[in-house]
């Protein structure tokens, strides 16, 4: 047993570099001939507002290229050319009311049923298969607490958001004492002697159990062996020093309700994470809740105010927040906008996918979900509407969005096509 | 239903049970009888079944003449299964066309059910019932506090589990990912930093605190300062920035508070206070805290309360609110002249951390006498023989430790200092597999693993030594032994997380935070009513399992437990105070059984009106058994209209005339509409409330002033799909309880699941009809019910 473990524990440090390379191999022809090709490196950021947007204050009544401006839309109208609004689209057999958070990246069917598993979500895939060498391969962010994220794994398990800009930005920009990389690296390197040992028990339980829970115990294989290659990799990260930036380090909002502060915290970071290409992948649940927003003119709880059920104050008091929502999302594509990289802007080569996973909240419906794209290097500046009665695929769309990435992929969950008539790069 | 109809006749029941016996035994001769039985009768299909179910037709997506008869293949047998359970229902053929022969019905069934059971048996042989089950995060964390003898909260580090059957501990539902994976290896090192403890003795301090001081300056005139008690006084219960801001833990520990308080101008009466505990943002509505308790203080005589409480954080602390006070502002001048009823407090004495021994407990039981800072492998070797077995659950020889023991000496070997490589060998039994996963071999449970499968559904948590020394001489799985550990276990405080989390998800009542009513429409709806729904059921369930109650009382009850909130809320007169007791109910009180609890009430209404719809989806699953099917895609949901225009039951009924509706809200709306006389908090309602009306209703509800617009009539009366009219829930409930055995079989599936950790499937009906047929030998009372469970084949095989 014992010379067992130690030989592959040195396989795995002797080896380290050429077990990585045939990843890497894989990876460079790909990435490096889209980067050769667009420059630099193509993100794409996928936002969730869970608690929806009423329909009527967003979509225009007019299609195409020359639709007039509606009470929303008009907060971001600056960008008019750099945003697409879909009407029309939605997840087939995603039902379920506030349940379908779950399903909004991962558009597995019935999210409510007592046997519902998740697939993988949208950003998720991207990364298997672009595998990007940043020192977050993804980023995981919610304005809400409690870690609810957008993201989910292979085997349909939701990877936890972070809530706290502070922590995320010593993540991210602030870099540990030499006593500090010290400790961490020796966590992480006992962190890989403790699952070679791990890795020995689990060959042993295999042979005890069936073979449908041999089945089940592969994800603790997967899991392990995943792992591995991740620690193996903070460990170069580790040594590496952080990305210089020129903004100071936020400070928490502890007040949960403050959907608006703890939003736009997490906005600013989303860009400077980007711009440092400390990653290329952030979903973010841009989380409701039933706690009055701090917003002058607000008096109700937020989830409340969605079930408006045709009250006009209510209506009235709804509007306000969500038009906040829509200012914090100017601002967002105002700050990307303005951030010059070589080739264009950050926006151009950040995919931002800005949707909700209800079309009206008010009676948990998921048909017709608001959903806006911006920039990504898109010819934007429509509106494509399609039929509310007979949606199609909000994945056909999301298809898209990954071959934009440089995916090669011709189909997504429940996508019947790959794209949009009429939307295109 | 009440109690004395429960006692009906001892020859019915001796008949009753005599019948269902004969039921099983035929059933369980069947499955041993036809262990290879051929296709279904090719002439009962042809006559009845392929009219609709050909390849033309294709009504319901099935085409039985092609079907295969693969067994082997899940889809196959699914369908096959649900041909077998619509003609054993008489659900088909339809009630349109010709009724099937009664003895070709038998005979179809019984050699469907032959050739399905076989096909099962096989399976199960070679893989067991359930799927391998990791621990949920709330499992994992009881384990390793168990384990340790530490407080860590290491639960919400770790991502959400998902679930299947309605519960968050069903093995198909649980799985591992890399995030998960890395999460295990962090929390392991937290338990592992609470419980190896280097530093010397926390100082337990005790200070008294003047309440005044911690009031903030700009609330100041908002608060009375009443010279001659020395107490601060105030009177707004909703908005109390009253947070004991003299007082931060120093470190994350248990802490004991004495709080002097008194009511104010309460009209003699006692005045409620709740103390909460936590993280508080400054001012409104931040940070993270929870409620500690209520608490109720005699008026005008300074009373001292004494709570211990585990702080988790640095820097917590505690805060006071009045409850049931005004929610509007007193300030300034109007402070002085104020009439209404208010809150004083004098001083909070804190004391703590609270240190029982040091090193704590848990370092103790972990290290025995081993010094961390010069530990030799001889030292490592005699933790980790005690440690890993008791982590893994299991007995373990020389062989079994070795790859722990190898990885401490290789760590010691690379020159890392004892504690590290110590804690190595530690970290690693905390992340294997079968720490993380309950081991179970296809066939019957050995004795470890029936004291684990014990340990998770009644505790949630790893077996005791008790439980292990059982294991250990081979006597755990005696019916005797059995029965004599489930009664310890459910007088043990850990039974406390059975209540919490079957409960919990049998009757949706985590879900109790996740909507907030509407404040216009409810205004009396405030935290302290929310708390005390969900200690009503909680309790409700104690009573009955502690008692051995009629597990019909879910269903109707001539008691409920409630404290003076609750009360009021029901309009019960007699009951004050926070604490909750035993009170029986009147037919006109309107109140009896789950179903008019206010926490099920509220979880079953939507956001912030009630749907007949939701509450009727739920009490098909939930309570009757008979789960509803998801509705279609592309169906728009009925969109509550809270302007008063029109109603529910108008809206529906137009959602009944589409066909495609109309075949299961027939049985979704009828339990829904029983429930209509309860309001979205689960208050008793004539007529449905609206904004906006002419002359509005106002009336005092525990304190509170509470203005609404009588809307239209409710109307609670509907017919089940078999033709039973109701006019009432009392009606309804009568109407349910025709069908005892129904009612205890739906309970029982849901027990069984939750027990075992596996959702129940079609060749389990035998299992369950035996232990249902025990359990009204016993009159349905649901601590012969859990033991039932307990002795039963589904919980003692894999």
């Amino acid at each position: 047993m014992k010379t067992y473990q130690i030989s592959r524990r040195k396989f795995l440090r002797g080896v380290g570099v050429t077990l990585t390379l045939p990843l890497l191999d894989a990876m460079l022809p790909r990435v490096f001939a889209a980067e050769a090709k667009a420059g630099p490196p193509r993100r794409m950021l996928c936002i969730d507002a869970t608690l929806g947007l009423h329909a009527e204050n967003l979509f225009p009544k007019q299609t195409g290229r020359d639709y007039e401006m509606t009470p929303y839309l008009k907060v971001i109208e600056e960008f008019r050319n750099d945003f697409t609004i879909f009407s029309g689209l939605s997840h087939p057999e995603v039902d379920g009311s506030h349940s379908s958070v779950s399903s909004f990246l991962t558009a597995a069917p019935h999210p409510a049923a007592a046997s519902f598993k998740n697939t993988i979500s949208l950003d998720q895939l991207a990364l298997e298969k672009l595998i990007p060498d940043t020192r977050f391969t993804s980023l995981q962010l919610t304005s809400g607490k409690g870690g609810k994220g957008l993201s989910y794994s292979r085997s349909g398990v939701m990877i936890p958001a972070d809530d706290s800009p502070a922590k995320l930005f010593r993540r991210l920009f602030i870099n540990g004492t030499p006593d500090e990389v010290q400790t961490q690296m020796q966590r992480l390197k006992q962190g890989e002697s403790v699952l070679d040992t791990v890795l020995g028990e689990a060959r042993k339980l295999q042979s005890e159990i069936g073979p449908r829970d041999r089945e089940k115990l592969d994800q603790y294989f997967t899991s392990v062996r995943e792992v591995e290659k991740r620690l193996h990799k903070s460990e170069e990260w580790a040594q590496r020093p952080k990305p210089v930036v020129d903004a100071k380090p936020p400070v928490d909002i502890p007040n949960p309700a403050d959907v608006v502060g703890r939003t736009r915290a997490m906005f600013s970071l989303i860009r400077l994470a980007l711009q440092t290409d400390s990653t290329r992948l952030i979903t973010m649940n841009l989380e409701g809740h039933n706690l009055v927003p701090p917003i002058e003119g607000v008096s109700v709880d937020w989830h409340n105010l969605s079930h408006h059920g045709q009250d006009p104050d209510k209506l009235a008091q709804l509007r306000i927040i969500e038009l906040e929502q829509m200012k914090l999302l100017a601002s967002l594509l105002g700050e990307l906008r303005q951030s010059r990289e070589e080739g264009g802007t950050l926006l151009d080569h950040t995919t931002v996918l800005f949707a909700s996973n209800l079309g009206n909240a008010s009676s948990h419906d998921t048909k017709n979900m608001p959903v806006i794209v911006a920039g990504g290097g898109f010819k934007h500046g429509q509106h494509l509407a399609f039929d509310p009665q007979k949606n199609p695929p909000l994945c056909n769309l999301y298809v898209q969005l990954l071959q934009r990435l440089g995916v090669e992929a011709d189909q997504f969950a429940s996508s019947k096509a790959a794209g949009i008539p009429g939307f295109s790069a | 239903m009440n109690h004395q109809e429960q006692q009906r006749g001892a020859t019915e029941r001796r008949g009753r049970t005599l019948r269902g016996v004969v039921f099983v035994i035929a059933l369980l001769a069947f499955g041993a009888l036809h262990i290879s039985a051929a296709e279904p009768a090719r002439a009962f299909l042809e006559e009845h079944c392929f009219d609709c179910h050909d390849a033309e037709t294709k009504k319901g997506g099935l085409d039985l003449t092609t079907l295969k008869f693969d067994l082997a293949e899940p889809a196959t047998f699914a369908a096959w299964a649900k041909v077998h359970e619509l003609i054993a229902s008489g659900e088909m053929p339809p009630k349109k066309k010709p009724r099937p022969e009664p003895a070709a019905k038998e005979e179809i069934l019984a050699s469907l059910a032959a050739s399905l059971d076989g096909a099962v048996d096989a399976r199960r042989k070679v893989d067991g019932r359930t799927v391998l089950r990791r621990l949920n995060r709330a499992e994992y964390q009881n384990t390793l506090r168990n384990l340790l003898g530490i407080e860590v909260d290491v639960k919400e580090s770790l991502p959400e589990d998902s679930s299947a059957s309605g519960f968050d501990n069903v093995g198909a539902a649980l799985q591992l990912s890399p995030v998960l994976m890395e999460r295990y290896l962090e929390a392991a090192d937290t338990a592992l930093d609470a419980a190896i403890v280097t530093g010397p003795r926390p100082e337990t301090r005790r200070k008294r605190y003047p309440f005044i001081d911690s009031v903030p300056k700009y609330y100041r005139n908002a608060v009375l300062f009443d010279e001659e008690k020395q107490a601060a006084v105030w009177f707004r219960s909703d908005y109390s920035p009253t947070i004991l801001s003299q007082f931060k833990a120093p470190v994350p520990g248990r802490y004991r508070f004495r709080i002097s308080a008194f009511g104010v101008q309460t009209g003699g009466q006692p005045m409620t206070l709740s103390v909460e505990a936590g993280f508080f943002g400054a001012g409104l509505g931040g940070g993270i805290s929870r409620i500690a308790g209520f608490h109720e203080v005699p008026v005008d005589e300074p009373q001292v309360i004494e709570i211990v409480e585990r702080l988790d954080a640095r820097g917590d602390t505690i805060r006071l609110k009045p409850v049931g006070t005004t929610h509007v502002g007193v300030w300034a001048d109007k402070v002085k002249n104020y009439k209404g009823p208010g809150l004083g407090v004098q001083w909070v004495e804190v004391e703590g951390p609270l240190v029982e021994s040091w090193p704590p407990e848990g370092h103790r039981r972990l290290l025995g006498d081993v010094d961390v800072s010069r530990g030799t492998f001889a030292d490592a070797e005699k933790i980790l023989r005690r440690f890993v077995p008791l982590a893994l659950r299991r007995p373990m020889d020389d062989a079994g430790l070795q790859p722990y023991l190898a990885l401490v000496r290789a760590e010691l070997d690379q020159g890392r200092p004892f504690e590290q490589a110590l804690r190595a060998g530690l970290k690693a039994a905390l992340c294997a597999p079968q720490f993380l996963y309950l081991k179970e071999s296809p066939g019957r449970l050995d004795d470890f693993a029936v004291a684990s499968r014990l340990s998770y559904f009644l505790w949630s948590s790893m077996p005791d030594e008790e439980l292990f020394d059982l294991a250990r001489q081979g006597k755990l799985r005696q019916p005797a032994a059995l029965r004599a550990q489930v009664e310890r276990m459910l007088k043990d405080p850990r039974a406390a997380a059975f209540t919490e989390n079957f409960v919990g998800q049998w009757l949706s009542l985590r879900l109790l935070t996740f909507t907030s009513p509407d404040m216009q429409l409810y205004p009396e709806f405030d935290e302290f009513l929310q708390w005390s729904m969900l200690r009503e059921t909680h309790l409700f369930f104690e009573e009955l399992l502690r008692n051995d109650l009629s597990a019909l009382n879910f269903v109707d009850s001539d008691f409920t437990m409630l404290n003076g909130r609750l009360a009021a809320h029901y309009g019960i007169d007699g009951v004050q105070g926070v604490e909750f007791r035993k009170v029986s109910l009147k037919p006109e009180q309107q109140r009896g059984g789950v179903l008019t609890h206010a926490s099920v009430l509220k979880v079953t209404a939507n956001g912030t009106a009630s749907s007949p719809v939701l509450r009727g989806v739920w009490v098909l699953d939930h309570i009757l058994g008979k789960p509803a099917n998801p509705p279609p895609p592309n169906v728009p949901a009925v969109e509550p209209d809270i302007r008063g225009a029109t109603t529910i039951r108008e809206q529906l009924a137009k959602h009944r005339q589409v066909e495609g509706c109309a075949s299961c809200h027939r049985k979704i709306d009828p339990p829904g509409f029983a429930l209509e006389n309860y309001d979205p908090i689960g208050g008793w309602r004539g007529h449905y409330r609206v904004l906006g009306a002419k002359e509005p209703l106002t009336k005092v509800v525990f304190g509170k002033r509470v203005t609404y617009g009588e809307g239209p009539a409710v109307d609670a009366s509907n017919t089940l799909p078999d033709g039973r009219a109701f006019t009432t829930l009392r009606d309804f409930k009568q109407l349910l309880l025709e069908d005892e055995d129904q009612l205890a079989r739906a309970l029982a599936r849901k027990l069984v699941t939750y027990a075992t950790g596996h959702g129940l499937e079609y060749r389990d009906r035998t299992a369950v009809e035996l232990i249902v047929v025990k359990c009204r030998e016993q009159q349905y009372g649901l601590r012969s019910l859990i033991h039932a469970v307990v002795q039963s084949e589904l919980f003692l095989n894999k």
